[in-house]
C-alpha cells in the first residue's frame, strides 16, 4: 500500500491527506516526528529525502517528495475522470502556474505560522507582509473569477491547484495573518470545504 | 513589555523548557513574565539568569528539574511545585509533547483545559460530537491545605478518547490546578481498565498574551509509538489554539458580570473566583485600560 | 475623520450577492469588530463579533439554518441575536438577556450597510440617478481621508457621507462609478465599487471586470501616495 510520511501538523502533508481524501485513495500514514523530535534531519530520513522535508509519498519503487509533485502524480495516475489535473495542456500551464505560487509565495504563510508556534527565526515581519502580497495577488484573481461565474483558480471544476494553496491559506491565522480582507479568497474556503470527501486539520474547521 | 510587577505572578514556579531540550547543550533564551531569561544546564544542575536588554547576563534565579521540565521563579515562592506521585508509578511512560507558542492569556489556556462543553465543537469525532453534548453534573471544590482548584466525578461521551482508542467510549475525567500556570487532569486509561492516564499543561506565561505551552502526557499506554502519543495531542492542542487566538478580549475577565456563565462552566467559575481571591492580576483583563481590551 | 466620516452615518461594509446565504463576514468600522452573516431564511445580520458565553469571535462561527452558531462550545443564536441553545445545558432556557449585541442593518443597492451610531431609519445609498451595479470590495491600506481626498482630486463629488461619485473614463469609455468608503480604522479603508449599468444583461461581466481591474489600480495608487506621505 502507498505510503505518507507524515506530520499531523504539516500544512504540506494536508494538502497530500486533503486529496487522497478527495478522491478516495487508501494509504498508511507513516509518522514523522517532525516537533519536537525533527526526525526529518535523521540520517535515516534524509535517506528517503536528502532536502529533510515532509511530505514524501512512496508508491511501490517510486519514492517523491514535495507536495505539488505528488498531487501531479496522484491525480494523474488514481484519478479516473483526469478532472483534478486535466490533459488539457493550456490548464495544465495555470495549473503549474498555481502550483508553483502555492509552493513559493503562499510558503510565507507556513513561515509564520513555524515561527509563531514552533520557534523558528524567521524574520515575522517580513514573511506576513510576504504572505498578505500573496493573498491579494489570490484575492484579486479569484474576485475576477467570480465576476466571469467562476468557482475555483482554474478551469470549471475543482483542481489540484485548488489543493496546493488551500492549506497554507486556511492556516494563517495560526501565523497571525488575518484574512479579513480578502472576502473572495475567504468565499472560496468555504467552496473548498464543499468538496465531497473534504477533511480536516488543526487549525481548520468544517464550515 | 517589562517584567510584571504582579507578586502573585511572580512568586510561583514556573516550567520554561524541557531537560531534554537543554541538556543537548541548547540554551533557552525566552521570557517569563515579561522578563526576557537565559535557561540552561550546568552539567546536571539547571540554571535560570536574567538576560539583560543590553545581552548581559544578569541575576540569577532558583532553578530545578521536575517532571522532565525545568522550573524556575523570579520571585520567592511560597508554595512547591506540583505534587504528582504518579511520576514515579512503575509501568508509566512520561511523554513530552514539545512547547508551541499561543498568543492568548495564560488563564485563557488553563480555563480552556478545564473545559469539556467544547470538545464536541473544537475537537469534532474526537473528543465528543453531536449530538452527545450534555456536560453532566460534576463537583468542584478547592482542597486545602493544598490551595488547588479540583473538579471531580466529570465524565462525557468520546468518538476517540485517545490514541490507542479504537471506538466511542464514556471518559471519567478528574481535574486539577495547582497553579494559576499549571493544571493537570485524570482521564479514564483506554488501555488498563480502572486506571487513570494523566495529560498536563505547564503554562508558561511570557507576557501577558502570549505563552509557551510545555505539554505532557504520564500513560499506561505500552503499544503505541511515542511519535503516535504526541501527534495526538499535538493536534488536540493545536484545535484549542485557534479558538485561544481569537477570544475577546485576551486577558480572562474575572468580574462575574463580564461573560456569561452556566452550570457546565463550574470549574470555569471557581478556578476565576479562587484567580481573584489571590489578588492575581498578569493575564487577567481589567477593563481599566491597563489590559490588553479589545 | 469626524468631516468626511460622522459615526451616525450609514456605510456600506460589502456586496449583498457576496454574502451568500450560511455566509459570515467579518467587518470593522471605525476599529470595532462586527460579524455579519445571512441566515437560510435570507435575512442579513451585523453584530457584536463577540460571543457572550466565553468571548469567542463569532466570524469563526458556523451558519445552522436560521441561527449563528459560536465555535467554541456551539451556542446557537437565532436571527433576533437571542440565544437559543446551550448544548451543553441542553435542557436549559436561555434567558432574555443571554443575547448578542446588535448593531442596525439594512441592505440597499445590492450593498450592505450598518453603522456604529444612530442614523435615521432609511439608508440614503447610493445617489439614484443611475442604476448601479456591484462591481467589487478592496481593502486599501490608507486612511479614510485619503481616499476621499483622492477622489476629490478626480473630481467626484459627496452627495451622502462615504459615498462619492464621478463619471470616470476607463478604457475609452465613460463609466458613473459609485464609490462606497467603509471607515474600517484610522489607517485602513475599504472601497465597494459599484458602476452605472451599460444596458444590455451580458455587458455587466465586461463592465464589472474592467471596473475591477481601475479598482485595483485606485488602490495602489493610494496606497502608494499614501505611502511616500508617510516617509516624507
Ligand atoms: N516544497 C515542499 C516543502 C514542504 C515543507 O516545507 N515541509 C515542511 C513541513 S510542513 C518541512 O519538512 N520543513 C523542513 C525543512 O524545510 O527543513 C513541499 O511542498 O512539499
Ligand atoms: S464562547 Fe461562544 S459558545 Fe462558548
Ligand atoms: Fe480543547
Amino acid at each position: 500500500m502507498m505510503q505518507l510520511y507524515d506530520y499531523v501538523l504539516s500544512g504540506s502533508c494536508y494538502k497530500v491527506r486533503l486529496f487522497l481524501s478527495v478522491i478516495g485513495q487508501d494509504y498508511e500514514k507513516v509518522p514523522v516526528d517532525y516537533y519536537p523530535g525533527g526526525e526529518h534531519k535523521t540520517p535515516t530520513f534524509l535517506q528517503i529525502n536528502p532536502l529533510g522535508q515532509i511530505p514524501v509519498l512512496v508508491d511501490d519503487d517510486l519514492i517523491l517528495r514535495d507536495a505539488q509533485a505528488i498531487l501531479v502524480y496522484l491525480a494523474g495516475r488514481y484519478d479516473a475522470n483526469r478532472s483534478w489535473y486535466p490533459e488539457d495542456p493550456r490548464l495544465q500551464g495555470e495549473i503549474a502556474m498555481w502550483l508553483s505560487f502555492a509552493s513559493n509565495e503562499i510558503m510565507n504563510s507556513s513561515a509564520a505560522r513555524l515561527h509563531d508556534m514552533l520557534f523558528y527565526d524567521f524574520d515575522i515581519d517580513k514573511v506576513r507582509a510576504a504572505a498578505h502580497a500573496a493573498f491579494r495577488v489570490l484575492d484579486d484573481h479569484l474576485t475576477d473569477r467570480e465576476i466571469m461565474g467562476k468557482q475555483w483558480i482554474v478551469g470549471n471544476h475543482p483542481t489540484i491547484a485548488d489543493i496546493a494553496c488551500f492549506p497554507y491559506v486556511a492556516l494563517s491565522g495560526d501565523g497571525g495573518i488575518s484574512l479579513d480582507d480578502y472576502h473572495a479568497v475567504r468565499r472560496w474556503i468555504s467552496r473548498v470545504k464543499q468538496i465531497p470527501g473534504f477533511v480536516v486539520m488543526p487549525g481548520i474547521h468544517h464550515n | 513589555m517589562t517584567r510584571t510587577t504582579d507578586k502573585v505572578a511572580l512568586n510561583e514556579w514556573q516550567a520554561v523548557g524541557t531537560v531534554e531540550e537543554i541538556i543537548s547543550g541548547k540554551r533557552r533564551n525566552t521570557r517569563l513574565l515579561g522578563q526576557d531569561i537565559i535557561v540552561e544546564m550546568d552539567g546536571e544542575i539547571p540554571r535560570m539568569f536574567e538576560n539583560n536588554a543590553n545581552g548581559g547576563i544578569g541575576t540569577e534565579h532558583p532553578a530545578q528539574a521536575l517532571y522532565g521540565h525545568i522550573w524556575t521563579t523570579l520571585g520567592t515562592p511560597v508554595k512547591a511545585p506540583l505534587d504528582m506521585p504518579e511520576f514515579k508509578e512503575d509501568g508509566r511512560r512520561l511523554v513530552v509533547c514539545g512547547a508551541l507558542t499561543v498568543r492568548a492569556s495564560a488563564l485563557r489556556i488553563v480555563e480552556n483545559f478545564l473545559d469539556m462543553a467544547h470538545f464536541p465543537y473544537v475537537h469534532t469525532g474526537i473528543l465528543g460530537e453531536e449530538p452527545i453534548t450534555a456536560v453532566n453534573d460534576y463537583k468542584i471544590e478547592i482542597r486545602e491545605p493544598e490551595d488547588e482548584v479540583w473538579a471531580t466525578e466529570c465524565s462525557f461521551f468520546q468518538p476517540q478518547a485517545a490514541a490507542s482508542a479504537d471506538d466511542g467510549q464514556v471518559s471519567q475525567y478528574m481535574y486539577r490546578v495547582s497553579s494559576p500556570f499549571v493544571t493537570v487532569l485524570y482521564k479514564t486509561c483506554p488501555v488498563v481498565e480502572g486506571a487513570w492516564d494523566l495529560v498536563g499543561i505547564f503554562v508558561q506565561p511570557k507576557d501577558e498574551a502570549e505563552c509557551d505551552v510545555h505539554t505532557f502526557m504520564l500513560v499506561l499506554d505500552e503499544t503505541s509509538t511515542m511519535s503516535d502519543l504526541v501527534h495526538f495531542q499535538q493536534e488536540i492542542f493545536l484545535q484549542d489554539r485557534s479558538i485561544l487566538e481569537n477570544q475577546i478580549p485576551p486577558g480572562l475577565p474575572l468580574d462575574p458580570m463580564d461573560e456569561i456563565a452556566i452550570k457546565a462552566d463550574g470549574s470555569s467559575m471557581l478556578y476565576r473566583r479562587w484567580l481573584r481571591n489571590k489578588g492575581l492580576t498578569f493575564g487577567t483583563h481589567r477593563g481599566d485600560g491597563s489590559s490588553q481590551a479589545a | 475623520m469626524a468631516e468626511h466620516f460622522p459615526r451616525d452615518a450609514w456605510y456600506a461594509v460589502g456586496g449583498a450577492a457576496m454574502l451568500a446565504e450560511g455566509e459570515i463576514m467579518p467587518v470593522k468600522l471605525f476599529g470595532k469588530e462586527r460579524v455579519a452573516w445571512r441566515g437560510d431564511d435570507g435575512e442579513s445580520h451585523v453584530w457584536h463579533n463577540r460571543c457572550i458565553h466565553r468571548g469567542m469571535r463569532l466570524q469563526f462561527g458556523f451558519v445552522d439554518g436560521d441561527r449563528l452558531a459560536c465555535r467554541y462550545h456551539g451556542w446557537r443564536f437565532g436571527g433576533d441575536a437571542q440565544c437559543k441553545k446551550i448544548p451543553a445545558q441542553p435542557t436549559l432556557a436561555p434567558p432574555d438577556d443571554f443575547r448578542i449585541p446588535v448593531f442596525q442593518s439594512a441592505e440597499k443597492n445590492g450593498l450592505v450597510w450598518t453603522t456604529a451610531g444612530t442614523p435615521g431609519a432609511n439608508v440614503t445609498g447610493l445617489p439614484d440617478s443611475e442604476n448601479f451595479v456591484f462591481c467589487r470590495s478592496l481593502a486599501v491600506h490608507a486612511p479614510p481621508d485619503a481616499v476621499v481626498e483622492h477622489f476629490g482630486n478626480m473630481d467626484a463629488s459627496i452627495t451622502t457621507p462615504g459615498i462619492l461619485s464621478a463619471i470616470l473614463n476607463i478604457e475609452g469609455a465613460d463609466v458613473p462609478v459609485a464609490v462606497a468608503i467603509q471607515p474600517v480604522s484610522a489607517d485602513k479603508s475599504q472601497i465597494h465599487v459599484t458602476a452605472g449599468q451599460a444596458g444590455a444583461e451580458n455587458a455587466i461581466q465586461p463592465l464589472r471586470l474592467r471596473v475591477s481591474a481601475w479598482a485595483r489600480r485606485l488602490r495602489d495608487t493610494i496606497e502608494n501616495q499614501t505611502e511616500k506621505e508617510d516617509s516624507e
